[in-house]
């Protein structure tokens, strides 16, 4: 094999990599929204996401096996009830699946100082919000490291300063993507992962805070 | 949050990365879009809105910074606060930020409904909501009973509520549409509505007042003018004194110059004997009161007056006053009653009649909002009658109001089956025998010939719902609510958790999701208004009136509507899709007065509502005697208008009594309560009888003393109870807030993190409890749990505790337990029976009316 193969196979491994991670991150992100029984199972929603986890070093194959068992057994009633209890409310929210909350615990509010770097970071990745939600909730915030990822899988980079404003530094996704995820996304998840865990009782929830958290634990390490 | 299409849900490998990342194909929530800099902090800007935490309704103004509420300060325009808010204001950004807070509408999938009972709530869309709202209200039309439609509001914009409570009941058909007032502070304005014609909460000249007397409230903490009376309030010592009647060391009775803890509900004890002193010592106002024909003063301990000996001015029955009430009350007297000795009795009043008409007695519902409470507010208010202190330098005006101008008529969108059904009976029992509710006093009408009807008001008895709901559970079919929480916020809250699972079908807007929503079959996020909702607010303060504005400084969160506009019109629509249009074009028909475009949408429905009720401040078709403002876009940037100053005496002669003169006697109550009798086919006397009172014959129309009643025998029961405010109380909405928590040590002898119960040091130690210990406080109808604190600032045998905590239901920090409903602290209306000043049909609070005994918890 000549050095040239080589260099072009591991480019390709990497890129391949940053796809899987970037699976891994938007499938989290899809189950942190109002689940759709349906949806997840017709599309194996939890094969997919025990398949990125396994390539993206971070396998939990018997934590989706009981996520998959659990979308089985529970009805669409059921997901939503656990989810609103967990996720929405609409007294006690019993996990906030906002960042600030955690972050910035002496005033326990949304939109918080992290929020809005947050939406920040969005906006200078070249994302605008569509969902009308604090920045700082989690599936977006795995969204955004999903695209993140996705943007360097590709081998052929846009060129700097193509699609910003004027006179703004070329999109270094690499060092975006350490950095959101050092001060803004894994410092929070594991008391908002210790929530769901003392609350959820689906093996949909439990199974994805495993999940969750043994992928940002694999991720720190790949990138911090 | 739903997830829009499969395409997220699929690997890379299926739908191809490459493609994925170029067509945004693998985004849910984002949208690719050209990439913006990030740079340091963000320059703000400073918003105006309006504050609505206590009855002030503070202009405010906040800070915004990149999309995010990050300060508070008052207005700085408004004359009314200075350009200050109170530590309350500062509790809106936590508010609107509040984790808790319900984002996205849900509904109930747990039909049980009960204390401690998960809803199972599940979140559903707006337009299911809507629709399922729109069907259940759709079925009474389609049964012919539309009055079994209620609507109950909580807090409300004093304009674009029009558009709610006062349009969607009436257009539907319901007559029972029911406001929180009575709960509120009701029985305070019969004072100067039965004296002086004036049914309103009044405002006073601190600039200038050279004695204050804070009577029954505790104006640095609430009670309608808060930054207004931290301003002015240090400067009156200098001019004079400050005097507290109030049976607990209020924030304003730790600064005044001399407290007076009244043995509770014996204010009009007190009363009269002050006013026996500035009688007898010749110190009633010349001016406003007169004199005796032949100048020399007749007003002696115990002796009777011929009315023809005084020649009165711009009050009526100051002689009918001294003979049937005033003549033998003596200081002495009073000082067994009241507990004040007679040295003090004596001396305030002397203070206070030297300061004459710069004295204003700023009388709060701690005097009124009890079982008797109307006749002690009249006669706390006729203080200001004698002093001659009604609208003079440094005395008590009447409300100043800005110039809101009013929605068009909805009378040719009621139909023929709403006008039959609105006129059924209402559900919280107002006008019968036993519940005059006569606050407001008479409604004349004159039909088409020019014929006059007169008839006595009845008005909203907001406590007694709950028993016509239990009293006839067939009565109510589908209840709607707003910004409420009467689960909570009323005396005798048990009840409501009886009567509110009776309802077949209730839906609840709000900012939080609480006790009462725990009986909600849908739960639906209401904006949070200061900083979310587009609506005109008017007020008064310091001699002026304003107009502000209430706008949404920054994007609502989540799904948040505002409940009087937006969802209203929303709902509109869904009534006409299912046959019953007439609400929709009502609200259609509305014209913007610049542009005279009618609505298409919600968002054009909101602005023009906005624009009708201000316009006149800044159309410059009027001549605006206060501020100059150029246009809607001037009065949006600005957020103010202010009135001119008051004009002081501008009432004098023409006050809206029968008799246009300050009514010692009052002409006005014996006519209403005439007409209130003949309608009962009765005596005043019996009416008043029925309705719990002591007073027969003529004493019923003069200020006098009735002694205080109480739910629960001395001897069971020796402790009586007083219930208070806090300074970081928004209306009971703000215990979900930590900083509330941190800092609720600012209310004299409470403590951070805690809900106290303050008790005097000898009682406690005759119990043998100290501070700290957790005790159970227990009345006739309940118990609750809270902390012991043994505190000077009540005297033995009383009681105090804050409103405020003990939430069963709520978010996080309000709710020890959300899950098993326990409660942090314990609330005050769970020991407090549900009992009314029925002449005002106002809900008791005040006045120890509550026994309770104690017990180490």
């Amino acid at each position: 094999m000549s050095s040239k193969t080589s260099k072009k196979s591991k480019k390709q491994e990497g890129a391949s990599l940053e796809v899987w991670r970037s699976d891994a991150y938007r499938l989290l992100a899809a189950c942190f929204y109002e689940p759709d029984r349906e949806m997840f199972l017709s599309e194996k929603l939890t094969a997919n996401l025990a398949a990125a986890l396994r390539e993206a070093g971070a396998p939990a194959d018997e934590a989706c096996r009981s996520m998959e068992e659990s979308l089985r057994q529970s009805s669409q009633e059921e997901l939503l009830v656990e989810y609103s209890a967990l996720f929405l409310g609409p007294f006690k929210v019993l996990a906030v699946p906002h960042g600030s909350v955690y972050l910035e615990p002496a005033s326990r509010q949304l939109m918080g100082r992290t929020s809005v770097r947050v939406g920040d970071l969005y906006k200078f990745a070249g994302l605008a919000q569509e969902e009308n939600e604090p920045p700082d909730h989690i599936a977006l915030e795995l969204e955004f490291m999903a695209f993140l990822s996705l943007k360097l899988s590709n081998p052929e980079p846009a060129a700097a300063g193509e699609d910003a404003e004027e006179g703004l530094p070329p999109l270094d996704s690499a060092g975006l993507r350490a950095e959101f995820l050092r001060d803004l996304l894994a410092p929070w998840i594991p008391p908002f992962c210790a929530a769901i865990r003392e609350h959820a009782e689906l093996g949909f929830y439990r199974g994805l805070v495993d999940c969750l958290e043994g992928f940002i634990a694999v991720e720190k390490a790949a990138h911090l | 949050m739903k997830i829009k299409r499969r395409d997220f849900l699929k690997l890379s490998a299926a739908t191809g990365a490459a493609v994925a990342l170029t067509q945004g194909g693998s985004l849910n929530a984002f949208a690719q879009a050209k990439r913006g800099a990030i740079g340091g902090e963000k320059a703000g800007k400073w918003t105006p809105s309006t504050c609505q935490g206590c009855t002030a309704w503070c202009p405010v103004e906040f800070f915004v910074q990149d999309g995010r509420a990050t300060k508070v300060r008052g207005n700085q325009f408004s004359k009314a606060n200075n350009g200050y808010c109170c530590p309350r204001g500062h509790l809106m950004l936590q508010q609107t930020y509040d984790p808790d807070r319900v984002l996205t509408p849900m509904k109930r999938t747990n039909p049980a409904k009960g204390r401690g009972i998960d809803p199972k709530f599940v979140p559903i869309t707006w337009d299911e909501a809507l629709d399922t709202i729109a069907d259940k209200m759709m079925e009474l039309r389609k049964a012919g009973e539309p009055e079994k439609l209620l609507y109950m509001r909580g807090r409300y914009s004093p304009t674009s509520q029009a558009l709610l409570y006062g349009t969607m009941p009436k257009i539907f058909g319901t007559p029972n549409a029911m406001s929180h007032s009575a709960i509120c502070a009701e029985a305070e304005k019969m004072g100067p509505g039965y004296t002086q014609g004036y049914f309103g909460y009044r405002d006073y000249d601190m600039a200038k007042t050279k004695c204050l007397v804070v009577w029954g409230c505790d104006p640095l903490s609430s009670n309608r003018q808060v930054p207004n009376t931290i301003n002015k309030f240090g400067d009156i010592f200098d001019r004079g004194a400050v005097i507290a009647v109030d049976p607990r060391l209020s924030a304003s009775a730790a600064k005044a110059n001399e407290w007076l803890p009244i043995k509770p509900g014996t204010d009009g004890a007190l009363v009269a004997a002050i006013a026996h002193v500035l009688l007898t010592e010749g110190m009633w106002s010349k001016e406003f009161v007169g004199d005796f024909k032949d100048g020399k003063n007749l007003f002696k301990t115990g002796a009777t007056i011929d009315e023809a000996a005084f020649a009165e001015k711009e009050t009526h029955g100051i002689i009918k006053w001294w003979n049937l009430e005033l003549k033998d009350k003596t200081p002495a007297w009073a000082a067994k009653v009241t507990l004040i000795p007679e040295k003090q009795i004596v001396s305030v009043a002397r203070t206070m009649g030297k300061a004459g008409s710069a004295c204003a007695v700023y009388m709060g519902p701690g005097v009124a909002m009890t079982p008797r409470g109307t006749y002690a507010s009249m006669a706390v208010y006729a203080l200001n009658g004698i002093l001659g202190s009604i609208e003079t330098e440094g005395g008590v005006m009447q409300g100043s109001s800005a110039p809101t101008d009013k929605f068009p008529s909805i009378d040719k969108y009621i139909d023929d089956l709403a006008k039959k059904s609105g006129k059924t009976k209402k559900i919280d029992g107002r006008g019968a025998k036993d519940m005059p509710a006569i606050m407001g006093g008479m409604n004349k009408k004159k039909d088409k010939d020019g014929k006059e009807t007169v008839s006595a008001k009845a008005n909203v008895v907001t406590n007694n719902v709950a028993n016509g709901i239990l009293k006839d559970p067939g009565a109510i079919k589908v209840f709607i609510s707003t910004w409420s929480n009467f689960a909570f916020s009323c005396t005798g809250a048990q009840r409501w958790e009886k009567a509110l699972p009776m309802i077949p079908f209730f839906a609840h807007l709000v900012t939080n999701a609480s006790e009462m929503s725990q009986f909600a079959d849908i739960v639906l996020p209401a904006t949070f208004a200061p900083t979310e909702k587009l609506s005109i607010i008017t007020n008064m303060a310091n001699l002026h009136g304003h107009m502000s504005i209430q706008q949404p400084v920054v994007k609502p969160l989540g799904q948040a509507k505002p409940e009087e506009t937006e969802v209203m019109w929303l709902l509109a629509e869904k009534l006409k899709a299912k046959g019953f249009a007439n609400l929709f074009d009502y609200y259609a028909s509305l014209e913007d007065p610049e542009t005279k475009k009618k609505p298409s949408n919600a968002a054009e429905f909101i602005e023009i509502a906005a624009k009708i009720s201000s316009h006149k401040v800044w159309d410059g078709k009027d001549k605006m005697k206060g501020d100059q403002i150029s246009g809607w876009e001037n009065f949006k940037a600005r957020g103010i208008y202010n009135t001119e100053t008051y004009a002081y005496k501008k009432n004098w002669g023409k006050f809206k009594t029968e008799t246009k003169k300050f009514e010692f006697y009052s002409e006005t109550l014996k006519k209403t309560l005439g007409l209130f009798a003949e309608k009962h086919k009765t005596t005043v006397d019996d009416v008043l009888k029925s309705s719990g009172y002591e007073a027969q014959g003529e004493l019923a129309f003069v200020p006098h003393y009735e002694s205080p009643k109480r739910h629960g025998d001395e001897k069971e029961y020796p402790f009586t109870f007083i219930d208070h405010k806090s300074r970081l109380n928004r209306e009971g909405r703000s215990q979900n807030t930590v900083w509330y928590h941190e800092f609720k040590k600012v209310d004299v002898g409470d403590d951070s993190w805690d809900d106290v119960v303050k008790i005097n040091p000898v009682d406690g130690k005759e119990l043998g409890i100290k501070t700290g210990d957790k005790v159970m406080l227990t009345s006739t109808t309940g118990s609750i749990t809270c902390t012991a604190k043994l505190w000077e600032g009540v005297r033995p045998g009383t009681i105090a505790k804050c409103y405020g905590q003990g939430h069963w239901a709520y978010g996080r920090v309000a709710a020890k337990d959300y899950a098993k409903a326990i409660a942090n602290g314990g609330n005050n209306n769970e020991l407090m029976p549900d009992d009314y000043d029925r002449l005002s049909g106002a809900t008791a609070r005040n006045g120890g009316f509550t026994g309770v005994k104690i017990k180490k918890a």
